[in-house]
């Protein structure tokens, strides 16, 4: 230790009186330092009571969802949603309608179609394993039977409704006995071979 | 101030959370010393200041043992001179400074011209005049003069702080002493 530092270790007391202040306002500037590095910290929020949510928020979300769930599902079955023709439903209507009308003319007639159909494959069916000439000529005497140029319906037209129902009530009767008598005689053959 | 993560005090051991205004008034307590210290070293005011507020909030957010008025002083004084070093090192390339010096100035000494120097004058006015003229010298000079002269430490722990070997301290107080003896003859 030389001269200068006995010195000062002999008059450390001399050095804190010349000492220079800071210049003012660093207690403002510290507090803001301060301030700043606590904001920097990670705050624990375990010993804080939590916030209660607003009631219009626990009720908003799930309404919001729900209605754009909604319309999100609507947005996407769209395109794979068909639009009925206003037009064949109005026909599909008529025709059911006039399907559960058993006393009009279109229903007694379409009756008797489905009769016929159900005959002609009977008649098909019962001579499926008789020679071939017996077959061709059962088929034929059924289609002698049942032909129509002009559908028996369509000359009706114009006639009185009550009329039309008598008329193909009648013909469809006569038709059907005649077809019957058909395959009664085809199970004859059948039954006799 | 913020009342979030407060720094805890003691009182007879008893571990409590420090009020803003407490945490002002630990600042007035130390800050004209550290400052000082901290100018000495530095030479600039903004720079002692900043470093000044930063050793004592740090103080305040690692201190988890009661320390007595000395042990807290002492902690300050030592953090504050190495935040100093630091800064000087980190700003201003101190290292290669110190090592410049040394191969610029010729080691004299200068034992006799501050004998004659130091009994001119009272202490407080003598030690007023080198601290004035300090701020005045180069960085690696002011910062050995002060560790050396104001702080107290020996010329192994101020290598130690320095971060340079202790023959490079001892040559470096030898020629800021004699400049420093210069500027102040110099002095008007």
């Amino acid at each position: 230790m030389d001269n200068l530092q006995q010195y000062f270790r002999q008059n450390s007391g001399s050095i804190n009186e010349s000492d220079e202040l800071i210049p003012e306002g660093d207690e403002a500037r510290f507090e803001r330092r301060w301030e700043y590095s606590s904001r920097d910290r990670i705050h624990f929020r375990s010993g804080l009571k939590r916030r209660k949510k607003p009631l219009w928020k626990v009720i908003a979300f799930p309404l919001v969802a729900s209605i754009a769930l909604i319309v999100g599902v609507r947005m996407l079955m769209n395109p794979f949603v068909k639009v009925e023709e206003p037009q064949v439903r109005i026909a599909e209507e008529k025709a059911y309608s006039e399907e559960r009308d058993t006393l009009s003319p279109g229903y007694i007639y379409q009756q008797y179609c489905r009769t016929v159909a159900d005959i002609t494959v009977e008649v098909a069916v019962l001579t499926a394993y008789m020679p071939e000439d017996y077959a061709e000529e059962a088929m034929a005497v059924v289609d002698d039977i049942v032909r129509e140029p002009v559908p028996l319906i369509d000359q009706l037209e114009g006639v009185d409704i009550q009329r039309q129902r008598e008329i193909l009530q009648e013909y469809s009767a006569r038709q059907i006995a005649a077809l019957d008598h058909v395959v009664g005689t085809i199970r004859g053959l059948n039954e006799t071979e | 101030m913020q009342q979030t993560a407060l720094p805890i005090r003691y009182i007879s051991g008893e571990k409590q959370k420090m009020i803003p205004k407490e945490i002002t008034a630990f600042y007035n307590r130390y800050k004209t010393r550290l400052y000082n210290t901290s100018l000495r070293i530095t030479g600039d005011s903004f720079d002692a200041e900043e470093i000044v507020q930063d050793t004592i909030i740090k103080y305040l957010r690692t201190n988890t043992g009661g320390m007595s008025e000395a042990q807290t002083s002492a902690w300050l004084v030592k953090a504050c001179t190495r935040a100093s070093i630091d800064m000087l090192r980190m700003r201003r390339g101190l290292k290669v400074k110190l090592g410049k010096f040394a191969e610029e100035d010729p080691e004299e000494d200068s034992s006799q011209q501050w004998d004659s120097l130091l009994q001119s004058q009272s202490p407080q006015e003598m030690i007023g005049r080198i601290k004035r003229q300090m701020l005045r010298m180069p960085d690696g000079y002011r910062a050995v003069l002060s560790l050396l002269l104001f702080e107290g430490y020996d010329y192994s722990e101020a290598a130690q702080i320095l971060g340079v070997e202790e023959s490079t301290v001892r040559s470096q107080y030898l020629r800021g002493k004699r400049k420093l003896v210069e500027m102040i003859k110099n002095e008007k």
